[in-house]
């Protein structure tokens, strides 16, 4: 028997938001506004969740949405709507309190990713017909905003201030100004060589992280001089060393951005969230293992809660018997767990 | 309410077809996780509604329920799959839909009968070929076919078919799945990759992903969104409709809309049109048409940049297979299908036709390996080479920068820590390994007068780090009293020491009775700031307090497992949460690897666990050099002399998390696991239910403790043999029992009777001022354990009140002399994790402390050896909180000085009798004049006899019932 460590946690700093366990969980969102506790998770069978979670771990789920057909994303868009989009290619907003949900327009596939620029009022959305669509949360009815499209499918997106950052299925990265979607501001090869899984800007939106499922996170400046292209770098993360000396490889599906800190945090196939430090280059805490995959993260608005979502995404070659529960876990994240040294 | 219910519930009251389509998706979800009996029975509750509440009328006869009656029929036993069908057939909702037909059709694919699938063909062409092509209709059917009858089935069909050759494997190895499945679809669209391998990444690779994601040679892969997309479409059956053809799409861009991605229509038939999708030109036609059908080509005003990169004509095309499902259609009205169908068929010929004029000149580059001859094939994959050609000129940062510089890989001497177990060992500080895992820290300020004496910690006091004579080898097994019913395989004379073993353990080794050994521990509770329950005021709790020294306010739950001696090395409490200190230390050495961490951290144990903790280490847990009674090997070697005790069941795999309210299964045993009781250092406690419907406590340590079970079950054992009544009630009653044991690699479960009173700390915290009756009462009986538990040879180690549990109320029928008799029990003692048995270790003495903060016996404080003293003392120490609600503190600074500092009231008849009681246990000359315990039993008899008195009794024990029932959980 061997002797492990038994590290010391605090007292439960964790809490499970009553969510079906055997629903797959393809976002979670928290609102971003400020004193906002609002929690909403977009789920294959078609509902929307939106919870209410409080400080001290009571959370009620405070509005269901059904769309009928898989959402595969969400998102917020000011403080009473919320966006959501799935694989019957509609994007439609709901209102948060009545729980009403819009047509506001359409992809011609899949609608995958969905961010909300507040600055604008616009949700941004890019699906597997390779488009971008910029929608008016005030005023729609007409269609898209604007359009554009990019290489492929959009696997990942993030918006900040008015930057969107698309990564597509052909591993290109795109950099659009959202008030001119026809000319691309950047668009260059993925620094990593594998599928794209996810892209976050840094809170200050001058670099993004790139993710892949070859288990590695690429941080990437916006601006491409020179000196700052020296800055780059990126590390493999989510990877386990078996007996035989081989590496387990987990594809990292999700990054969230520390509001504040401007450290962000991972999440991959092997269940585990890590907390990173891109300014040290270091890992600042790597939380417990969770059943299964981590599917989404997202910090609230100060910083101070973690949404984890925990939902088999059906990623491996032999799906896992009995399909693992998917859960929802907020963990309550405190200064030195994602402050930088 | 099962989680069915729930979401039927919740259709029930909102019967909209978005909740249907919900429903219909969260039932198939459920149904790989529910058995089927259990499925079907929720499914028939769900038709019966269906079918007869008006309010789904409308849903009745949407092809969505068409998902519902497809699991019905894979659970359908009496009926048959086939026989359900025909019940729908007779219903007749469905005799416009071909997905209904193709579903029946199935059915008897799978039963093999040709006759009554020719049938269906024939029902399904007849009633359908008013609304949809021919080839269209057999499409599906032809698929099933080719699937489930071997012989040539051409006759059965209308429409010739010559592209059987569209369908070569592509895949290496994959089950042999309708061709037409979504997913077959999508990986007609991926790169081949050999998924045998998997080493997908590189040498030195694994990887549990399916090769469906990675990009080749000719293509890029997919993600794991469309196929987990194209997994659920299978199930729902939505593949048989041939509307589930891939799309292509454009969006008209003005300036460079020069490329389409593209899908290869495959499964196109000869004559088969694909729905292509309208032309977006008008665009500012409602969004609704828009986002289903968008153009296969360009728009005309499109400007086609020529190929440059011929040599991809030569390779397979890629092409990016997304599926747009008919569920696109079902959001649209049923009648509107037919009719844009045929305008798209037309658009389609119109588009093939100018289409194919562009490509004669290419055409023998343009040879595939599917010998499709629809042209939108080539126009499809032309495109897409197009996109590409224009592609590989775009822009990138330079291909020796974008990749990832070795030099700058963050954490590179990481990328050996992979395995989660090398980060706990060795980032112990910065892991989280479970989140209501807590380790009670007693970090005691350093300003506190070192209790007891003079030993703080052995170091520091040579003198008594004599090493003991190496004894005797003792042979195992070799039992005293042969009554012990050891079985005959133990009386062997194999030797089971060796040297090391009884000398000690080699120095600079940090041996520990519990993990870590040595690994510098930090008070979490510092390092991460949680300054919120450091807060709260001492006042609040009643008298009866554990002593804590952090302040730190622990709740009963917590206090139900007393926290377990903290091992820990105390850092240096700074103002700040964030231990600075620690970090320099081990914060800095993030930057190296892990295994040079390791070795940092052992080579700099000794030093380590001196500078950084506090001179005053009275929780040393360093038993160096000495014996160690708890060391598991010892431990390990002292199991195996005993056949596994059968209730015990070994994996080797690691521990599945236990989690409140979530299912635990082992052993083929499914636990509820409900509420967490308590948790001690490295145990938690959980209440859960058993499949049976009982409630039981399941103990969930880790590391792994078997020993818990061996010990449980030697001490039943032993308790049995001797044939006494007295000793059944107590192995019966009275000791904790184990049902069942899982032990893992990682951790053990134990489960074991839940009591629901409580522990024996609970009661006395939730009873003021107990009376003299109850005491008494309680404190016979836990001699009297004792008693026994020591005359099986058994050292528990950790007497004190969280240790025992209430079993039970008091009877009120029970008279003076009963409740003093031999057979009324009250009480049971659990928790033996720390338990020695002495039995086979014989003549062996210990020394060190272990045990928990405030109950170590005087040996242990002062230094000498010990065998069966630490339970003496433990009672003692009980008895003292029994009596006076409130902990006592060790006073005295030699043998025979001891006491314990207990303020016990002169009017309390059990006050003379105690402190005689404290005298003797505390100050025991010798391991081999251990005082007895039928001085205590007797002592408090006598007082009994002598000053009971009926009603005070009757008072006390209707408070301690109330006590009872105030602590229950």
């Amino acid at each position: 028997m061997a002797f492990q460590g038994a590290t010391i946690v605090a007292a439960p700093n964790e809490f499970k938001v009553p969510f079906p366990s055997y629903l797959q969980i393809s976002k979670v969102q928290f609102q971003k506004e400020f004193g906002s506790r609002l929690l909403a998770a977009s789920s294959w069978d078609g509902t929307l969740r939106i919870f209410d979670i409080g400080k001290v771990g009571e959370i009620t789920e405070k509005m269901l949405f059904h769309n009928g057909k898989s959402l595969l994303t969400c998102t917020f868009a000011g403080y009473n709507k919320i966006a959501c989009g799935g694989v019957d290619h509609n994007v439609k907003l709901v209102d948060i309190e009545t729980g009403m949900g819009t047509l506001i327009g359409s992809h011609a596939l899949a609608v995958r990713c969905s961010e909300y620029n507040p600055q604008t009022n616009n949700v941004v959305t890019g699906g597997w017909d390779s488009a971008v669509k910029i929608w008016d949360t005030r005023s729609y009815g007409n269609g898209a905003a604007s359009q554009t499209s990019v290489s492929s499918s959009v696997y990942a997106m993030d918006v900040h201030n008015n930057q969107i950052l698309v990564g597509t299925k052909q591993r290109k990265i795109y950099l659009f100004d959202i008030r001119n979607l026809q000319e691309p501001l950047q668009v260059r090869e993925s620094p990593l060589k594998y599928q794209t899984r996810c892209v976050q800007f840094f809170p200050n939106g001058e670099a993004f992280v790139v993710s892949s499922i070859e288990g590695r996170v690429a941080v990437e400046y916006v601006d491409q001089s020179n000196d700052q292209v020296k800055r780059k770098y990126a590390f493999k993360c989510h990877r386990e060393k078996e007996a035989d000396g081989t590496e387990l490889i987990y594809p990292v599906h999700t990054i969230a951005f520390h509001p504040k800190h401007g450290t962000f945090a991972t999440g991959g196939s092997d269940g585990i969230v890590n907390i990173w430090d891109p300014f040290n280059r270091k890992r600042i805490i790597q939380l417990h293992k969770f059943e299964t995959t981590i599917s989404s993260l997202s910090f609230n608005e100060d910083g101070t809660q973690l949404a984890i979502a925990s939902s088999y995404q059906f990623e491996h070659e032999n799906d896992p018997k009995p399909l693992p529960s998917n859960s929802i876990t907020i963990r309550h994240i405190t200064d030195p767990e994602s402050r930088p040294k | 309410m099962s989680d069915f219910d729930v979401a039927f519930k919740f259709l029930l009251e909102n019967p909209t077809m978005e909740v249907f389509i919900g429903f219909a998706t969260q039932v198939e979800m459920m149904a790989s996780r529910i058995p089927s009996d259990e499925m079907k029975s929720n499914i028939l509750k769900v038709f019966t509604s269906i079918l007869s509440d008006r309010k789904f009328h409308e849903i009745r006869v949407n092809e969505e329920v068409l998902r519902i009656y497809n699991l019905l029929a894979g659970c359908s036993q009496r009926l048959g799959a086939t026989g359900v069908y025909e019940q729908i057939e007779k219903k007749g909702y469905f005799e416009k839909s071909l997905k209904f037909h193709l579903q029946w059709a199935e059915q008897y694919g799978k039963a093999n009968n040709l006759e009554k699938f020719k049938h269906v063909l024939d029902l399904a062409r007849d009633r359908l070929k008013s609304t949809m092509a021919n080839n269209k209709i057999e499409a599906g059917f032809r698929d099933l076919a080719d699937s489930y009858f071997k012989d040539d089935v051409d006759y059965l069909f209308l429409d010739p078919d010559n592209t059987m050759a569209i369908f070569d494997s592509r895949y290496i190895g994959k089950p042999k799945n309708r061709r037409r499945s979504s997913i077959n679809m999508l990986r007609r669209g991926c790169p081949v990759v050999d998924p045998t391998k998997k080493n997908f990444f590189g040498p030195k690779t694994k990887s549990l992903l399916r090769s469906e994601f990675l990009d080749g040679e000719n293509g890029f892969g997919t993600s794991p969104e469309e196929f987990r997309f194209a997994l659920l479409n299978d199930v729902a059956g939505d593949e048989m409709d041939i509307e589930m053809d891939e799309e292509t799409h454009i969006v008209p861009n003005n300036k460079t809309a020069d490329f389409s991605i593209v899908k290869n229509e495959n499964r196109r038939r000869q004559l088969s049109i694909v729905d292509e999708e309208r032309n977006t030109s008008d665009e500012a036609d409602s969004e609704k048409k828009s986002r289903i059908y968008s153009p296969i080509v360009a728009t005309k005003d499109a400007i086609r940049v020529p190929l440059r990169n011929a040599s991809f004509l030569n390779e397979k095309p890629p092409t990016t297979i997304t599926l747009s499902s008919d569920t696109k259609l079902s959001a649209f009205d049923n009648e509107s299908f037919g009719e844009i169908e045929k305008d798209n068929n037309e658009k389609l010929r119109e588009m093939e036709s100018g289409r194919k004029e562009r490509t004669s000149s290419e055409s023998e580059k343009s040879t595939r390996s599917q010998k499709s001859n629809v042209g939108l094939d080539i126009l499809a994959e032309n495109n897409c080479l197009e996109a590409h050609a224009a592609f590989s000129d775009t822009v990138h940062i330079g291909k020796e920068r974008t990749m990832m510089h070795e030099e700058h890989t963050m954490m590179e001497d990481l990328k050996s820590l992979a395995s989660t177990q090398n980060v706990t060992t060795d980032f112990s500080v910065y892991c989280d390994p479970d989140p209501t895992f807590v380790v009670h820290s007693n970090a005691v300020n350093s300003e506190d007068v070192p209790r007891g004496l003079n030993m703080r910690y052995d170091e520091q006091s040579p003198e008594h780090q004599e090493v003991l004579k190496p004894k005797p080898v003792v042979e195992v097994g070799a039992m005293d009293d042969a009554s012990y019913n050891t079985p005959p395989s133990t009386k062997t004379t194999e030797k089971y020491w060796d040297d090391s073993l009884i000398v000690g353990f080699t120095p600079g080794n940090v041996i520990t009775s519990t993990p870590a050994a040595h690994i510098p521990f930090v008070n979490v509770e510092d390092y991460f700031g949680n300054t919120q329950n450091i807060e709260k005021p001492q006042e609040e709790r009643p008298q009866f307090v554990i002593p804590d020294a952090t302040g730190i306010l622990q709740n009963r739950l917590n206090r139900r497992k007393s926290t377990a001696p903290a091992k820990q090395v105390e850092v240096e409490t700074k103002p700040t949460p964030f231990d600075e200190s620690l970090s320099e230390q081990l914060g800095r050495r993030l930057s190296l690897g892990p295994e040079e961490m390791a070795n940092k951290l052992v080579e700099a144990a000794p030093v380590e666990v001196e500078e950084t903790g506090r001179k005053d280490r009275r929780r040393s847990e360093v038993i160096r050099q000495e014996n160690n009674p708890w060391d598991e090997n010892l431990r390990a070697r002292i199991m195996r002399v005993v056949p596994t005790p059968t209730n015990m069941h070994e994996f080797e795999t690691i521990s599945p998390k236990i989690l409140a309210m979530k299912s635990f299964e082992a052993g083929g045993e499914t636990y509820d696991i409900r509420t967490l009781l308590g948790q001690g250092g490295y145990a938690k406690v959980y209440k859960a239910i058993t499949e049976e419907k009982k409630m039981v406590a399941v103990k969930y340590e880790i590391p792994s403790c078997a020993w818990e079970v061996y010990i449980c079950d030697q001490m039943r054992t032993r308790l049995l043999a001797r044939n006494d009544l007295t000793t059944q009630i107590i192995a019966n009653q009275c000791i904790m029992q184990v049902t069942d044991a899982y032990i893992f690699s990682n951790a053990s479960l134990l489960v074991n009777e839940y009591h629901e009173f409580g522990s024996l700390l609970d009661n006395i915290n939730n009873s003021k001022d107990p009376n003299w009756h109850i005491s008494c009462f309680l404190l016979v009986q836990l001699a009297k354990i004792l008693e026994q538990v020591h005359e099986c040879g058994i050292v528990h180690g950790d007497i004190k009140p969280d240790n025992f549990m209430i079993t039970r109320k008091i009877d009120m029928g029970w008279e003076a002399d009963k409740l003093m008799g031999t057979d009324v029990f009250v009480v049971k003692l659990i928790d033996w994790g720390r338990a020695i048995d002495m039995s086979r270790l014989k003549e062996r003495e210990f020394k060190g402390r272990a045990g928990t903060e405030g109950f170590d016996c005087p040996e242990m404080i002062d230094g000498r050896g010990w065998t069966y003293q630490p339970d003496f003392f433990g009672y003692a120490a009980t008895m003292t909180v029994l009596i006076s609600g409130t902990y006592s503190k060790v006073v005295g600074s030699e043998l025979g000085d001891y006491s314990l500092d207990v303020d016990i009231k002169r009017r309390n008849k059990l006050r003379d009798p105690a402190m005689e009681i404290v005298k003797d246990y505390l100050n025991i000359p010798s391991c081999s004049q251990l005082p007895k315990w039928s001085t205590a039993i007797d002592s408090f008899t006598n007082v009994w006899r002598e000053n009971f008195d009926i009603s005070a009794w009757r008072q006390a024990a209707a408070k301690f019932n109330e006590a009872c029932e105030k602590s229950k959980k």
